[in-house]
């Protein structure tokens, strides 16, 4: 997965896979966290986000349903820092593969996940404070909703991901 | 039981976790979802939704949340042992034998009790609830 050029001054990186079955979903998070964006044509988006010179966040959106079955996750899982699974909150169909994608992936890798329902296409009659620091569903899988229009409420994402990680290893 | 839930050991899928949650805030009723599982599964998946009502009625209320008001607010072991003419003695409710014995009877308290609750957590959240 080095799809990007890595300057001379990063030394880290970590790795997030958005997955899900809106490839434009997965864009939409990638663009508004990361300085650089590549969409390739086989239906796959990478993005870079530098953190600090010694620290990068590499995020690779895998497209839809399908694809996101067929992943090499076994592989991928063991180097990755977590997985972020984004979804049409009002969509029935969507959130059926979802559900499926989540139960499947937390059977076969022990990583940390994220679910995360989008509420853009029609606001919620009640206040974000009851979902902005997410559900938890198990100790390394939370849950949470976002208006993909919004930048800050993808940061407020990745943030949910990243407390999940350092309270593991706290 | 008295009115809170009861430690289960039984696995409940995340998938199944995130889809109770999405009934609780999109304010539906998880009946159709209680149909088709286990008692035991069914007394799993309220406790963890009994934590994440708790938890909701925190965000929302802060300091002048009250478990206290949430438990009032769902039906008494009492009331409905007499309204299902329960005849074991003593305050317990979905102890283990009833598992056993009457996972039919034990499926009815917890569906009524997860009305109860979700319609608590749909005034919480300032939400119609469609029994």
């Amino acid at each position: 997965m080095s799809f990007l050029s890595i300057p001379k001054d990063s030394n880290r990186i970590g790795e997030l896979v958005l997955a899900g079955p809106s490839l434009a979903l997965q864009k939409r998070f990638i663009t508004h966290i990361c300085n650089e964006v590549v969409v390739t044509n086989n239906n796959t988006v990478f993005g870079r986000s530098k953190v600090t010179d010694e620290l990068q966040l590499f995020f690779y959106g895998i497209g839809e349903k399908d694809q996101s079955l067929e992943f090499a996750w076994d592989l991928v899982a063991p180097k990755m820092l977590g997985y972020i699974l984004v979804f049409n909150w009002y969509d029935g169909y969507e959130f059926s593969s979802v559900q499926q994608l989540l139960d499947q992936l937390s059977s076969q890798i022990d990583s940390h996940g994220l679910v995360v329902g989008d509420i853009s296409e029609m606001s919620l009659p009640f206040d974000p404070k009851i979902y902005e620091s997410g559900f938890t569903l198990s100790p390394k899988l939370s849950f949470t909703l976002w208006d993909s229009t919004l930048k800050a409420d993808a940061k407020n994402v990745l943030k949910i991901l990243v407390d999940s990680l350092i309270n593991h290893y706290e | 039981m008295i009115d809170t839930p009861q430690k289960h050991t039984v696995f409940v899928s995340p998938g199944m976790k995130l889809q109770f949650l999405r009934y609780l805030l999109m304010g539906q009723s998880p009946a159709p979802l209680a149909e088709s599982m286990q008692a035991v599964e069914l007394a799993a998946i309220y406790e963890y939704m009994w934590e994440k009502a708790l938890e909701i009625g925190i965000r929302i209320k802060g300091d002048r949340f009250s478990q206290a008001d949430v438990i009032k607010r769902l039906k008494s072991v009492e009331q409905f042992k007499i309204e299902v003419g329960c005849a074991e003695s003593g305050r317990l409710c979905l102890a283990e034998e009833c598992f056993q014995k009457a996972p039919e009877c034990v499926k009815l308290r917890l569906k009524e009790q997860f009305n109860r609750l979700y319609s608590i957590v749909a005034e919480y959240v300032a939400i119609d609830y469609k029994p």
